[in-house]
């Protein structure tokens, strides 16, 4: 087996649309546990596209892909016996991506395959943010926040909150935010502190430690424009989201999404509301101002920088509750311990 | 809803002395989304009766700042405030913002309106109508699962119509949610849900039906949901053969129910059979009812939102009025 450095191997027979649209099927990809990288038969799923194998490997950057077509969305295989609701999902990079879920369970897909790791706690886990592959963290119910220091997950000291942990980001590992019940917690690198707010977020996220957007049920939009000062920010409804806020995504400080009764984008200046025939996104993630991928039950949205689109992928039943991506590749999750690959 | 198409009106009646009405009045509506999520779980409205019980007499005064004395606990806790964020979603109309001032921690909360169903307490105390409305209002945003699911809520209120979109992206029937959690200090809380179609036709695997469980019986605890509330059947009669179902009526356009029972009272076996004969089938007619009034309490309402028994009412057998309620909230979801 070979570490291909910093390569993101492709499929040799992918085939469709490189657009970066979702498609609207859900192929059954190769099951990418224990897959053999040395075999380059000429079978779809592990070949680089320039006749070398794509091995198994521990770098960053690198992805081995399954039988999976550019633009499609395909599934891939949890570990055996986790059938747990999936709830978050982030990736660190491109061969490090953490999923968590119901019931303490956290994955993570590493060369291609995903793998159980021990997490110490039954407790449901909500949300999961990486600064790198050694440095994650992991919250949910009853106050619970992990931390992956590489070697294991543990139980994060010092924190305040007792209540459910229901989001997490961070800008680096010395500036993590956590959502929950009608508070906002932050970590500096070395003590946790709380703030208060009127309701309870759903949704985190931030493009620097001075552009960090918060919103859930009765909160409206929080902006955390002067970054963490234990005060809450002001709140605002926009028009066509609303006090209702089910997911944020800020991609820069002018390009930020929300999502509630409908979804509406944020230029900096104003909010402009976005049509999504009243599906909303439980989360949304995106690289660009024309690549923004949403998730919300058994739905896929995708802004291409003019329009959302959703489309339904043929065979999908789970309800998809987190999604994430690393250059080309997003991945989202769900119930049933779902897990969908597609790549650009 | 379609308002001026209904025909007729009242229902609840909690006086026994209440007076006879035939008002009529067709009423204009206005097309207003309440797809909203939920999220907050129903322990934290059953340990919160004392409160709600205060609150409920108390008007939040004219300039919105809401002066919570020392001993209120509403604004003290993050369980506290999440749940009363949740009371004034729901009481107040979108638009409204509330600053509420803890003097235990000298911090100030803003709470945002949104559905509206009350938005008179803004100068006064609810009355039992708003407090039933929002009662159903904060039942229907109940979530077993600790996960914010998205439902869009029908009832024969103003402020819970919806459009064709609406209509047609939320189209699985949940249940009907209805009750009055500001009343008592004491004993069970006045929590009912009764289960929509959707859900009698079996529990998803995936959907935003699997995220909810409110509506369902809890085979472990006969006469409960599997959130805690009250069970009071199937809110129409589904399925031969003809069972008892809790709600006297649906709406034909929206789809919502109305005229709830704590038990399943209506059916085919000659009690308070209105329409479990005729061959009336799922939909039923409004033709015995007078319209709704401004949407902030049923017409034929006293002044003080009591039901008044309708005069109109042909209904025969053990109609017990009092044990019904017209403030009830239909839930939809995405299939």
């Amino acid at each position: 087996m070979r570490s291909l450095l910093g390569t993101l191997l492709l499929v040799a027979a992918c085939g469709g649309s490189s657009s970066g649209q979702p498609g609207d099927d859900v192929v059954g990809g190769d099951d990418v546990q224990g897959q053999d990288a040395g075999d380059d038969g000429g079978g779809p799923g592990i070949d680089a596209g320039d006749g070398s194998d794509a091995g198994p490997g521990s770098d960053a950057g690198e992805v081995v892909i399954s039988n999976c077509a550019a633009g499609t969305w395909c599934t891939e295989a949890a570990p055996a016996g986790v059938t747990a609701e999936l709830r978050g999902v982030y990736a660190a990079d491109a061969n490090h991506v953490f999923a968590v879920g119901k019931g303490g369970v956290i994955l993570l897909r590493t060369d291609a395959a995903w793998t159980s790791m021990t997490s110490g706690t039954t407790k449901d886990l909500n949300g999961v943010w990486a600064a790198s592959a050694t440095d994650a963290w992991a919250v949910g119910a009853g106050g619970t926040v992990l931390h992956w220091n590489g070697t294991s997950w543990s139980a994060s000291a010092g924190v305040v909150a007792s209540t459910t942990n229901t989001a997490i980001w961070g800008s680096s590992t010395t500036d993590v935010w956590v959502s929950c019940t009608a508070q906002m917690q932050h970590w500096n690198g070395t003590t946790w502190s709380t703030g208060n707010l009127s309701a309870t977020p759903n949704d985190l996220d931030g493009s620097s430690s001075t552009d960090v957007w918060s919103g859930g049920d009765n909160t409206g939009v929080l902006h955390y424009a002067a970054g963490w000062t234990g005060s809450s920010p002001a709140a605002t409804a926009p028009s066509g989201v609303g006090a209702n806020v089910y997911s944020i995504e800020a991609m820069a400080a002018n390009d930020v999404w929300a999502c509630g009764a409908g979804c509406a984008h944020w230029n900096g200046t104003a909010w402009t509301t976005a049509n999504t025939n009243l599906i909303s996104f439980a989360q949304m993630y995106g690289t660009a101002t024309d690549r923004v991928f949403g998730v919300s039950q058994n739905d896929i949205g995708f802004w291409n920088g003019t329009s959302w689109s959703v489309t339904t992928p043929t065979g999908l039943t789970a309800s998809l509750r987190s999604v994430t991506g690393a250059g080309p590749h997003t991945w989202t999750v769900g119930t049933g311990a779902a897990i969908l690959y597609h790549h650009d | 809803m379609r308002l001026n198409q209904l025909a007729a009106a009242s229902f609840l009646l909690i006086s026994a002395a209440a007076a006879c009405t035939t008002d009529e009045e067709n009423l204009s509506s206005s097309s207003h989304s309440v797809v909203v999520d939920n999220r907050i779980s129903f322990n934290r409205i059953s340990f919160n009766r004392i409160s709600f019980n205060r609150i409920s007499f108390n008007r939040i005064s004219f300039n919105r700042i809401i002066n919570f004395d020392a001993a209120s606990p509403l604004l003290d806790t993050p369980e506290d405030r999440e749940l009363f964020s949740f009371i004034v979603s729901c009481a107040i109309p979108s638009g409204v913002t509330l600053t509420a001032h803890n003097p235990n921690t000298n911090e100030d909360f803003t709470f945002f309106g949104e559905v509206g169903l009350a938005p008179a307490w803004q100068d006064r105390g609810l009355n039992p109508s708003e407090r039933r409305w929002v009662t159903a209002c904060l039942l229907a945003r109940v979530n077993n699962n600790d996960v914010s699911v998205q439902i869009s809520m029908r009832g024969p209120h103003d402020e819970l119509t919806a459009d064709a979109t609406e209509k047609a992206t939320y189209s699985l029937e949940e249940g009907a949610f209805f009750g009055d959690v500001f009343t008592t200090t004491t004993g069970d809380i006045q929590a009912y849900a009764c289960r929509g179609r959707g859900q009698a036709a079996g529990e998803p695997t995936s959907g935003a039906l699997a995220d909810r469980d409110c509506t369902e019986p809890d085979p472990a605890n006969p006469g409960k949901t599997l959130c805690g509330m009250f069970y009071a059947g199937d809110c129409a009669d589904f399925a031969p053969p003809a069972n008892k179902y809790a709600c006297r009526s649906q709406d034909a356009d929206d789809g919502f129910y109305v005229d709830c029972a704590q038990t399943s009272k209506f059916g085919n076996n000659g009690d308070d059979d209105e329409h479990g004969h005729g061959g009336h089938g799922h939909h039923w007619g409004w033709s015995h009812w007078h319209g709704w009034g401004n949407g902030h309490r049923s017409h034929g309402d006293d002044q003080n939102g009591n039901s008044l028994k309708n005069c109109n009412h042909q209904n025969g057998g053990d109609d017990d009025d009092a044990s019904t309620t017209s403030e009830v909230i239909t839930t939809f979801l995405r299939p």
